[in-house]
């Protein structure tokens, strides 16, 4: 629970707050089901059930982890249907970074190829594992707090982040890129 | 264990600063020493590096939020979160007052409420006990049109495992099966096998069953075989094998899907068994979202033969025991989860677990065709299965399903 009252401007703060974790919820969504238009509608879903949410929100601790949780929760029970997710979602290596025009163009198409490749490898992978990877590379979590998210043992976080790794790998391998990241 | 695989089983832990500082400098140490595991853990960082840009990528990539959640946004924190925040210092000048409100409103609720119970809902109890919740959960569960459901098995156990890898090179993980449930009235099924092609052989296909028939997809032929399921009978197999071992289940005719589900069926496993006992736990997730969970706790002791008689069990089959976890929203009435664990002391050997998906969204039949979830230019064997419902709501459905 907060330890200080809500003023106007606290609350303004916390709304901001919470909308600024916006991105890295989507991406979670990204994670769990991949097409981006499914992931941002369960993203939407997701803030709008956390904001009509009735108990309240233990604002102690951090937001994310609960926003992260409802998608999960939400991603588990939605309706549609994985099978007619767009395997052929673009490719997040095709958009340009934003330094781009600095980038020689044999290092930029060098890069696209790069993300492609880590993309199609992370598409091979079930959703659980490219959530517990998400976490953990993506946002830093710690076991605990992936175990908390995922509703598992950190055994069992610990092991399928293993899994999941050496199964990236495993597709990488071949692919030089592997190698060339180790250098 | 040489030194190189205890430190490799590690590495992933090491990478991510989740060991201990004594495990973590033995970790370092033998790196630093050992060319093959030093390469080894830059390949494992270089690999991460690349996660961390595909992951960074994706969150930039977010579009911003829509103007429905910034809208929506505009009216939290809710105000009365504002107002009576529990540690403020408004709060503890005013203690002495507090403890006497507090005092009167908890006085009062508790009035209200017995006035309501005995005045309102006579016969009704407010806070339903675990048998209660659950009867009104699955009652509610079967009288909705369509449920979907996801079922998911997943075999665990150390041996078992370890020879199904050593024969087949098979990774725990594949075992890992589900099966989707598309649920159209209480008896007429379609299920959608996806997961591993090892563990269920048929994850590009489908089977399914309306308590009479069954069909299944083969997805290599690109057919549908209707009416395997055995006429005479009172029930039918299912089969399927694994490269190692066979599985077969069966089904009894008109057999209602739901049933586990209800407080029935608990009752009458508790009729077979002595150590049947029913606990209400909740996880702190689950207490978040205002969900209540049960646990079924059942010892498999000795059985009861024809005869009546027990048959004494040996001390490794006394070991094994099963428990259920039900997981209930009680606002809604709506059973969410229904977990079953068997385990050997406490090795879990087989895990079950089936979720609701989605309920009552209004599916058209198309949804339930299984020629919605089969890729085009599949033929079909024999007819589509005859409609069975009683009320005749699904005839036509089921007609529109075979052409």
């Amino acid at each position: 629970m907060a330890s200080t009252p809500l003023t106007p401007s606290s609350s303004e703060f916390l709304r901001r707050s919470v909308l600024q974790l916006w991105p890295k919820v989507y991406a979670f969504g990204r994670s769990l089901v991949r097409d981006p238009h499914r992931a941002e509608d369960l993203c939407q879903e997701a803030y709008l059930r956390f904001f009509e949410m009735k108990r309240p929100v233990d604002l102690s601790r951090p937001l994310l982890p609960l926003l992260l949780t409802i998608l999960r929760n939400l991603v588990a029970s939605e309706s549609r249907r994985p099978r007619e997710v767009s395997l052929d979602a673009p490719c997040a290596g095709e958009t340009a970074p934003p330094d781009a025009a600095a980038e020689p163009p044999a290092k930029a198409a060098a890069r696209r190829e790069e993300k492609c490749t880590v993309q199609a490898a992370l598409a091979r992978l079930t959703p659980d594992w490219r959530a517990v990877l998400y976490l953990r590379d993506g946002l830093g979590f710690s076991y605990r707090e992936i175990a908390d998210v995922v509703e598992r043992s950190e055994d069992n976080v610990r092991v399928t982040l293993h899994r999941a790794r050496r199964k990236v790998r495993t597709l990488l391998k071949g692919t030089g890129l592997d190698e060339r990241r180790a250098q | 264990m040489n030194a190189c695989d205890k430190a490799r089983q590690r590495l992933d832990a090491y990478i991510d600063n989740e060991l201990d500082d004594a495990a973590r400098a033995e970790v370092a140490l033998h790196v630093e020493g050992c060319k093959a595991c030093h390469q080894e853990l830059r390949e494992l960082e270089g690999m991460r590096d690349s996660l961390k840009e595909q992951f960074t990528t994706w969150i930039a990539e977010a579009p911003t939020p829509p103007p429905t959640v910034l809208d929506r946004s505009h009216t939290w924190p809710p105000a009365a979160l504002a107002a009576t925040p529990p540690h403020s210092p408004a709060r503890a000048r005013s203690k002495t007052r507090s403890i006497v409100m507090k005092s009167l409103t908890g006085i009062a609720a508790i009035l209200l409420l017995t006035l309501t119970i005995y005045f309102l809902i006579p016969g009704e109890q407010v806070i339903a006990s675990p048998a209660e919740l659950i009867q009104r959960a699955a009652e509610k569960y079967l009288s909705w049109k369509d449920v979907e459901l996801e079922i998911s098995v997943h075999l665990k156990g150390m041996e078992f495992l370890a020879r199904l890898s050593e024969e087949d090179d098979l990774d725990p993980e594949d075992l890992a099966g589900k099966l989707r449930i598309l649920m159209l009235a209480p008896h007429y099924v379609l299920a959608n096998p996806e997961g591993s092609k090892k563990g269920f052989p048929l994850v590009d296909g489908l089977f399914g069953f309306d308590g009479n028939d069954i069909w299944t997809y083969d997805a290599e032929k690109k057919v549908v075989h209707l009416g395997d399921a055995d006429s005479e009978s009172s029930s039918f197999s299912f089969t399927y094998s694994t490269s190692t071992t066979e599985h077969s289940m069966k089904f009894k005719k008109d057999t209602n899907f739901m049933q586990f589900l209800s407080w029935d069926f608990m009752k009458q496993l508790d009729d077979n068994t002595e150590n049947l006992e029913i606990i209400e736990v909740t996880g702190p997730y689950d207490s978040r979202v205002e969900r209540r969970v049960f646990e079924v706790h059942r010892s498999l002791d000795d059985d009861e033969t024809d005869e009546g008689t027990k048959k004494e069990k040996s001390f490794l089959e006394k070991m094994f025991w099963t428990r259920s976890r039900i997981t209930i929203d009680p606002e809604e009435g709506l059973v969410e989860r229904y977990e079953l664990d068997l385990k050997l002391s406490f090795i879990s050997l087989l895990s079950f677990k089936v979720e609701v998906v989605d309920v009552n969204q209004g599916y058209d039949v198309e949804y339930f065709h299984w020629s919605a979830h089969v890729p085009e230019g599949t033929s079909v064997i024999d007819a589509p299965p005859p409609a069975q419902n009683e009320e005749g709501e699904e005839a036509g459905e089921e007609e529109s399903a075979g052409e």
